[in-house]
């Protein structure tokens, strides 16, 4: 779990071009959205492509990317669960 | 009506220049235009996070207006802010990274973070949120620089009040091929660069005081400098 989160930090910062930043600063467990990391909405749909493109998982309602984009924690449980299933 | 120039800025051959005086240059050679425009954002020290995230026709459009010292700009009300530009490739360099990203059906993975800045007025968009700009906004589109239709445009919103200041100019890029020549016009001279300026070029303008006179002649020359 803890190499898919590092994994995982890596290609948000590639895939959001969060310049200057490295995965040791990004919180496992602080809200990526607001006051967390800062991201916006395309920011959002941004990690939906990144899900497809990268897990091959297809999030088809965006609103429940509310719940799995809240944390790097929450976005790296909603991958295992998928790739369990 | 006349109108000033209150600062220019150009960027060009890996150079910054504000108001005829250069600034800054890259030292090293062959940079690509995201390298360059980067050493540019941070030797000026510029803060602003969603600078890395914009393409690179709003990059250099908000570096250039960064440098315009626009601060100057809190005089006036947001509606009383436009902003007309133009370039020749309008968003050319972001529509074909788009194309690509959807061009093979198997590997069809189109960004949304692309796909919003392919339209050129996304740049303005950016400078409007920037420095809280909600007045007359147009982007031209033009084979090259036309000094005559840009300042006849924007003496047209100056007469008929619709603007006090107006950001003006040539924002272009297309790959690593890029020019930027932005400048700020007002009624006021006040705050207009004073012409008496070392530079032999200032000679050539058409004063008022010792102020600029925002007319096609004096913009063609600044242009050329």
């Amino acid at each position: 779990m803890e190499d898919l989160k590092l994994k995982l930090k890596e290609q948000i910062i590639e895939a959001l071009n969060l310049e200057g930043m490295t995965p040791a600063e990004i919180d496992d467990a602080a809200p990526m959205f607001g006051e967390g990391l800062g991201l916006d909405s395309i920011d959002a749909l941004e990690l939906i492509v990144l899900l497809e493109k990268k897990y091959n998982i297809r999030i088809e309602d965006p609103k429940d990317g509310r719940a799995i984009f809240e944390s790097i924690n929450t976005m790296a449980a909603y991958i295992q669960s998928k790739q369990i299933a | 009506m006349k109108t000033f120039v209150q600062h220019f800025v150009h960027i060009h051959a890996q150079k910054v220049f504000i108001d005829g005086v250069l600034r800054y240059e890259e030292t090293a050679t062959a940079l690509d235009f995201a390298a360059f425009i980067r050493n540019v954002y941070k030797y000026f020290e510029m803060q602003y996070p969603k600078f890395y995230k914009m393409d690179d026709l709003s990059k250099l459009a908000f570096v250039g207006a960064e440098l315009l010292n626009v601060k100057e700009s809190t005089l006036y009300k947001s509606e009383d802010k436009g902003i007309v530009l133009m370039n020749r490739s309008s968003s050319l360099y972001t529509d074909a990274l788009h194309q690509a990203s959807i061009a093979d059906k198997s590997d069809y993975f189109p960004s949304p973070a692309v796909f919003v800045y392919t339209l050129p007025n996304i740049a303005i968009g950016e400078l409007c949120i920037r420095h809280q700009i909600s007045g007359e906004n147009y982007f031209f589109v033009q084979s090259k620089f036309n000094a005559a239709m840009l300042t006849n445009y924007v003496a047209l919103l100056f007469r008929q009040r619709h603007v006090q200041q107006c950001i003006c100019g040539w924002v272009e890029l297309n790959s690593n091929n890029f020019e930027l020549f932005l400048y700020t016009v007002e009624q006021k001279s006040e705050n207009a660069v004073k012409s008496a300026h070392k530079s032999p070029i200032f000679a050539s303008l058409s004063l008022e005081g010792n102020h600029i006179l925002n007319d096609t002649d004096n913009i063609e020359k600044l242009y050329k400098l």
